[in-house]
């Protein structure tokens, strides 16, 4: 890849050759050997850097006060760590995962939405719905509540006709 | 000299004004009897030029306006008026013409007597005539061609130009130039609207046949009570079938229409917003961005309306009333005059109102394009009105202008309110004088009933263009308004403009500046006399006190505004001879005001450089210190920023914009207050990252806080629009100049601040 930034400041980028996660007890930690130098960072933060685009690449590895420690490019690379970081990432940004809509309702510029997801029927009400609903190209969509909650559509086409009808002039 | 004034020049050659001499050095209007407002007018002759232009005919009424004239020689004063000799007044060896200005007024003296006056309407003109005159009364030859721009009035009327191109105002543009303009527009939709034209001669064609068939059916089966059957219901079938096919044909044509004319508007809309574009920054300035956004919103969707819904019926209403009134005169020319007799008072009705109707239609586009600018002036300026709370204020400014525009709205529907029924009663003389006319034929030369039904249904069909005449006026004049309004944008020369065959290619970074003079309003000189000299990857700090013209110096090095006078070169070439895109591709630029576009913070990184990896967008963000504040933003590079997004900080603005900056590697970097917002501790940081970056790069870094400027390779100190000094920080320091005195008060500042 070339990087015309290369030679001037350095991205640490964390391996499973300079990188090791471990569990403490709920909290996920960490002990690096970067350039040699070992050290246990222990509970450490996850953070996705393009939290919209990319899933399971490109995330932060913080100190709990919010230094960075390094990048990880893909959680895939760590063979043995990757359910863990998985794990960790779906609980920091849990998102119910929108499987149908049953109804959505838009009125003077507030929407309520009647859905079902993979963990139950859900109700909320979003504001400015255009704004609030983010869509990518790869069919994902991000809705973002009144109360600043995330719902998450996988796949916009794949939702049966009915749910992508309510939502199809917002994508 | 403009081809105005060289014109004049011949012209009063040609009449014998100069006796065979040579040419006066200057050439100035006056107001003799100082009761009229003259618009400034001054000439200056052409023997002290080099570059001729082509000479281009001026209208009569563009001399109407100098109704006194001055002409100066080095040794003596012509006046006169109205084409008469008033005086002539030697100047002995040695005394020179004062110029003398006063409130709205520059007077010309000799030995303390006053030789002539003029006024000026407003302010700027007052400035620009004062120190051109100065100017040319101190020996000074070149007078820079932009003061004539400025200050060019339009050769109708009088008013100024505002960078109008070509010689008339927006006031005096002819229709006809709009409706080339119009047609130039429509190119690649025309041949589209030809063909829905030749529908309309279908669909005319077609409505033409249903009123014969009408007759048939009263003339031949209705009256004669004739029970043929078969005939009367192949008649009707012919009369459904007219009307079927009329539907489908017209149904075809709007669809063909809507394509056509949205493609139109798409097109116009587009070459709005390129223009707009191209605009320099001092041309954008003229404008309001209220005013543009009227003019690319309201004013084309106006156009597009009358496209498609008038332009449509016009030429079908045309059509219809050369049809129907042909039959009519056919089948009866005594009739036909009589329903087309209210036309004429009709028309000259139209011709009579239609100047008022397009001040009224003018002011209502003022008025709106006012209150759209105070609108966006308020929302973007929403902080500084809560934090002055000032809602009560603006709610009455607000209050104040949308009850002008109403009131105008008003006045115009009220005056349509009378004038369309009028008309409509003056169209409605000519059925009563039908009603006459035929019932006078059926008592007493026997016309039968399928006659009049015939003649009642041309009637009708030809009451419907005549109705949309009427109302046409209103749709059209409104159009024509707002056509000109875009037409005018589209008109506006650009002041910094590509020359031809601009060359593209990649700078190196020498960037030297001769002789460079620049001013924004002509009153006062922002930059005299700059020379200087930067090699590539050298880091020029500039300092100087607030409004000493740094950031003016930058902007002309990334030609934001074209110089007065002198050069500026980078690598040699004239910076008016790259091309702007190649020229500004190639400077990376933070400057004070960090703007940040609505949309992601990776959206605004990638703005320099769109094809950017992540990765890249990653070393970038955290080589201008960014990284580490995003990580901890929920949505992290995703966060959405700008207006109604995420509100960063200062600083963290600051830092998106640098790492925007570094992202497009320039050759040549420029930094204007680039780390005015940051912690010294976060500003060291950076500076030392960007000791690094601006290695091999030219750089022109402007800083307050001098500690900033600390790896700069050279220093200049800007005092009153000239390179006051120059050099490193030691030699200045020890040559105990301004820039000593901006080090120590400064440190003393600091000190202060640690005692407290």
């Amino acid at each position: 890849m070339n990087n015309m930034f290369e030679n001037i400041i350095k991205i640490v980028y964390l391996t499973p050759e300079n990188a090791t996660f471990y569990k403490t007890g709920d909290f996920l930690a960490l002990k690096t050997n970067i350039d040699g130098e070992e050290k246990d960072h222990g509970i450490i933060k996850l953070r996705r850097l393009f939290p919209f685009e990319e899933l399971w690449r490109d995330i932060s590895v913080l100190t709990p006060g919010n230094e960075e420690i390094g990048v990880i490019r893909d959680v895939a690379l760590f063979s043995e760590a990757e359910t863990l970081l998985r794990d960790e990432l779906t609980r920091v940004y849990f998102t119910p995962k929108i499987t149908k809509i049953l109804s959505m309702k838009e009125k003077y510029g507030f929407s309520n939405w009647d859905v079902e997801t993979d963990i139950g029927k859900i109700t909320f009400s979003v504001r400015d719905t255009f704004r609030s609903v983010h869509s990518f190209e790869s069919g994902r969509v991000i809705i973002t509540d009144v109360d600043g909650s995330r719902y998450e559509i996988i796949d916009a086409s794949k939702l049966d006709k009915a749910s992508y009808r309510k939502i199809e002039i917002y994508l | 000299m403009t081809e105005k004034e060289q014109s004049l020049f011949d012209k009063l050659k040609k009449d014998g004004w100069f006796d065979g001499e040579e040419a006066p050095d200057l050439l100035a209007s006056f107001d003799l009897s100082r009761e009229r407002v003259t618009p400034p007018e001054w000439y200056v002759s052409q023997n002290k030029k080099k570059n001729k232009k082509e000479k281009q005919q001026v209208p009569a009424e563009g001399l109407a306006l100098c109704e006194g004239i001055a002409l100066i020689w080095p040794d003596r004063v012509s006046l006169w008026q109205n084409g008469v000799k008033l005086r002539d007044v030697s100047l002995s060896e040695g005394e020179r013409l004062v110029c003398e200005i006063t409130e709205g007024s520059v007077s010309i003296m000799a030995a303390k007597s006053i030789l002539f006056t003029s006024r000026m309407k407003s302010k700027t003109n007052y400035y620009l005539l004062a120190k051109r005159f100065a100017d040319l009364l101190d020996g000074k030859e070149e007078i820079e061609r932009k003061s004539d721009e400025r200050s060019a009035t339009c050769i109708k009327c009088g008013r100024p130009l505002f960078g109008a191109q070509g010689p008339v105002c927006a006031h005096c543009r002819s229709k006809k130039r709009v409706f080339k303009q119009l047609w130039d527009v429509m190119k690649g939709s025309r041949w589209l609207i030809l063909f829905s034209m030749f529908l309309f001669f279908a669909v005319t064609a077609i409505n033409l046949l249903a009123p014969r068939y009408n007759r048939i059916l009263v003339d031949d089966y209705i009256e004669p009570r004739n029970d043929a059957l078969t005939g009367f219901i192949v008649v009707i079938l012919s009369i459904l079938a007219v009307n079927l096919l009329s539907r489908a044909v017209s149904i075809i044509r709007s669809r063909i229409l809507i394509t056509a004319s949205n493609g139109v508007i798409i097109r116009l809309r587009d070459t709005v917003f390129q223009k707009v574009e191209k605009l320099s920054v001092s041309n954008v300035s003229r404008h309001t961005a209220g005013n543009l956004m009227h003019r690319i919103n309201n004013d084309t969707s106006v156009i597009q309306q009358f496209l498609t819904n008038q332009f449509a019926s016009l030429v079908e209403q045309i059509l219809m009333f050369i049809g129907v009134g042909t039959v009519l005169f056919i089948y009866d020319w005594k009739l036909a005059l009589m329903i087309l007799g209210p036309m004429p008072v009709v028309f000259f009705l139209n011709m009579y109102f239609h100047k008022r109707v397009r001040r009224v239609y003018r002011s209502q586009w003022e008025r709106s394009s006012r209150v759209e600018t105070f609108l966006h002036d308020i929302f973007s300026g929403i902080r500084v009105v809560k934090a002055f709370g000032t809602e009560e204020r603006e709610n009455e400014r607000f209050d104040k202008l949308a009850h002008d525009e109403c009131e105008v709205q008003i006045r115009n529907e009220k005056f349509f309110a009378v004038f369309s029924p009028l008309i409509t009663f003056m169209m409605g003389l000519g059925e009563i004088l039908l009603i006459f006319y035929t019932g006078y034929m059926c008592l007493q030369y026997g016309m039968t009933l399928g006659e009049i039904s015939m003649f009642t249904s041309y009637v009708s069909l030809i009451y419907g263009p005549l109705q949309f005449f009427a109302r046409l006026l209103r749709s059209f004049t409104n159009m024509i308004n707002s056509a000109s309004k875009v037409f005018e944008l589209l008109d506006e020369k650009v002041d910094v403009a590509d020359v031809d065959n601009a060359i593209s290619r990649p700078i190196e970074g020498t960037i030297e500046l001769r002789n460079v003079a620049f001013d924004y309003d002509e009153r006062n000189a922002v930059l005299k006399n700059i020379n200087l000299t930067v090699k590539p990857g050298e880091m020029i700090g500039i300092v100087g006190k607030s409004g000493v013209g740094k950031s003016t110096l930058i902007n002309l090095v990334m030609r934001m505004y074209d110089v007065d006078e002198g050069e500026v070169l980078i690598d040699g070439i004239n910076i008016k001879d790259y091309s702007q895109e190649s020229l500004r591709s190639q400077i990376g630029a933070v400057l004070q005001e960090t703007f940040l576009f609505s949309g992601s913070i990776y959206d605004n990184i990638a703005y320099a450089k769109p094809t950017a990896t992540k990765e890249e967008i990653i070393a970038a963000a955290k080589l201008a210190g960014a990284h580490q504040f995003i990580v901890k933003l929920p949505d992290g590079y995703n966060t959405k920023v700008g207006e109604r997004g995420y509100t960063l900080s200062g600083g963290e603005r600051q830092r998106v914009t640098i790492a925007r900056a570094l992202l497009h590697d320039p050759r040549i970097l420029i930094l204007d207050e680039a780390t005015s917002a940051l912690d010294t501790e976060t500003e060291k940081q950076i500076q030392d990252a960007l000791a690094i970056l601006i290695k091999n790069r030219t750089t022109l870094a402007i800083a307050h806080r001098l500690s900033t400027l600390r790896n700069a390779t050279r220093l200049i100190v800007l005092a009153e629009g000239t390179i006051a000094e120059e050099g490193t920080h030691e030699e200045l320091m020890a040559k105990k100049g301004i820039y000593y005195e901006l080090v120590m008060a400064q440190r003393q500042m600091l000190s202060t601040k640690k005692e407290n």
